[in-house]
């Protein structure tokens, strides 16, 4: 045998296979898909990809990071371990009260912003009205509204000098200072459900437009007078949309921030965790008032997909 | 069950004129089909008796009394569509149930209504389903058998057919032919079969561009055809079948 023809050594399969071999298999059907469903596996990792990135940077990162300082002993460095701001939360009157404000505050928003959309979103799906585009284009521009804007355009409107406390009180022959609502609690109460309303619409449209006319039909032919007709037939089929914005617009409830620092009127949860971080940097406070409201808000809409049939993101 | 007037009726959308000058009589117990092409009218005139579309002009009346202006739930009219519109979010039996609740019938007439007619229907074991498990013929069965159960002036079909299987459709054409032919229902029956309104129909109208081209018995409108258009539209395709009078 020549020393050409000798083997030089055993040969080794995993040197001769290609790379990817080597990966685990769930990793190696994604880098070499060989199935279609590994090829709609890697598509849909493609599609998610940049979602998961800035969940894990600008979600989960800052999420742990807020949650450690809630806990930290010292206010500019993550050491340590107290729950002295979470006491602080549970005894602090004041805090308890913001709380409570936002709570109930953030429920009668939500409820009547979500009659005002219902009764919308009937009166665009069910009735044929004049110069509809326009309508919804100016009904569902708020939404791009920054809290801020809204609130401005409140004190335009409701203020001292706004546009209808003057009409009304010429009318009324009263003081226009007299019946300002603006910067109280009714002008909030309406700046509110000014960002509101849209965002509950947006929702309720879509499900309206699913909504079985032949069976409200059906049981107007059957006696049952529009409202009869509204309870028994319409409501349990929008009742998904409903839940929906239910849980989209109470969340939005809870979040507004830039209309109660122009308008002043009530302390809520947002607005103390800005007092708290401009009046002697508490941060360890800010943030387990941020953790506490985290945790509530997921609560909140876990629950409220569990128990219902509503398709609304987290 | 009532006699039914439609009287000179035109319905315009805008610069549409969807139904024009439509006259017709509905005797008590007749079963009166509407046949025509698409977009011919025939659906306007029955959302016209239904109280869903108020007339231009003309007039619709119940046993003589002018309903022109009344709303839909003041006209007792039984009306089934070719989409079932059951209501999903109720049983069977609550579906049958409906009307005679809004109408303010007591709970045991209701249940003893509903009882009666799913059997007659032959359906009574469906009555604690969710009409969303049922089949097309059934669900077809349920939404004749709520229309029924308001013991309406007038059932108004729309197209209930469409839609079935041919085997079911000729099935349940005879069933539900046989069955209003009992109860005695005042019917309009609006279709674009021609074969189904011969064979399940007292008589015939032909409608087509919103007017009447002719009312008749089937026998009449199929041998006697009024213009070129009936005798185009009834002579397409029309297989041995047998006039509802039974003769061949």
């Amino acid at each position: 045998m020549d020393a050409e023809d000798a083997p030089t050594s055993t040969p080794n399969l995993s040197d001769s296979a290609p790379r990817s071999a080597r990966l685990p298999d769930s990793v190696r059907a994604l880098v070499a898909p060989r199935t279609e469903r590994d090829r709609e596996r890697r598509r849909i990792l493609a599609l998610c990809a940049p979602f998961l990135v800035l969940a894990a940077v600008a979600g989960i990162y800052p999420l742990a990071e807020m949650a450690r300082i809630s806990v930290s002993e010292a206010r500019f460095v993550s050491t340590g371990f107290s729950v002295d701001a979470y006491v602080d939360l549970a005894t602090n009157q004041y805090l308890r009260r913001a709380a409570w404000n936002t709570l109930w505050f953030g429920l009668a928003t939500t409820a009547v912003s979500l009659l005002a959309a219902t009764a919308t979103a009937h009166a665009l799906q069910k009735y044929t009205l004049p110069a509809e585009d326009l309508l919804v284009t100016l009904l569902s521009f708020p939404v791009s509204l920054p809290g801020i804007v809204a609130a401005f355009m409140i004190i335009v409107l409701l203020g001292n000098t706004g546009l209808l406390t003057n009409a009304v009180a010429w009318f009324a022959g009263e003081s226009a200072i007299d019946l300002a609502v603006a910067t109280g609690v009714a002008g909030l109460f309406i700046a509110y459900c000014y960002s509101m309303i849209p965002r509950a619409l947006l929702l309720l449209r879509g499900s309206y437009a699913e909504v079985n006319e032949r069976a409200e039909e059906a049981a107007r032919s059957l006696g049952a007078s529009p409202a009869r007709t509204f309870y028994h037939v319409t409501l349990p089929q929008i009742k998904p949309g409903l839940i929906g914005a239910f849980i989209l617009t109470f969340r939005t409830a809870l979040a507004i921030f830039g209309t109660v620092l122009v308008l002043q009127a009530m302390r809520v949860w947002t607005y103390e965790i800005d007092y708290v971080l401009s009046n002697g940097f508490q941060i360890q406070l800010a943030a387990a008032m941020a953790v506490v409201w985290f945790v509530f808000v997921l609560a909140f809409t876990v629950l409220g997909l569990k128990y219902t049939s509503a398709e609304v993101g987290l | 069950m009532s006699r039914i007037t439609i009287d000179d009726v035109t319905k315009r959308f805008g610069d549409t004129t969807a139904v024009d000058g439509v006259s017709l009589d509905i005797d008590d117990g007749e079963i009166l089909g509407v046949v025509g092409p698409s977009g011919c009218g025939k659906t306007t005139t029955l959302r016209t008796l239904a109280g869903f579309e108020t007339p231009t002009s003309g007039r619709v009346l119940f046993d003589g009394d002018d309903v022109t202006h009344r709303p839909p739930e003041t006209r007792n009219v039984g009306l089934v569509f070719q989409s079932y519109a059951l209501f999903e979010n109720m049983t069977v039996r609550q579906n049958v149930e409906f009307g005679p609740k809004m109408q303010g019938v007591s709970g045991d007439e209701r249940r003893e209504r509903a009882t009666d007619l799913l059997s007659m229907l032959g359906i009574p074991e469906l009555a604690d389903r969710d009409p969303a498990t049922l089949s097309g013929g059934q669900r077809q069965r349920v939404g004749l058998a709520r229309a029924l159960a308001i013991e309406p002036h007038i059932l108004l079909l729309d197209e209930p057919m469409t839609g079935l299987d041919a085997k079911l459709k000729t099935r349940l054409r005879e069933e539900v032919g046989d069955l209003l032919s009992e109860l005695d229902v005042t019917a309009l029956y609006v279709t674009h079969d021609q074969v189904e309104a011969m064979e399940m129909c007292d008589s015939i109208a032909v409608m087509n561009d919103g007017q009447v081209e002719q009312v008749g018995t089937p026998r009449e409108v199929y041998e006697s055809p009024a213009s070129s258009f009936v005798s185009e539209f009834v002579s397409l395709d029309v297989p041995d079948f047998a006039f509802v009078d039974g003769a061949p």
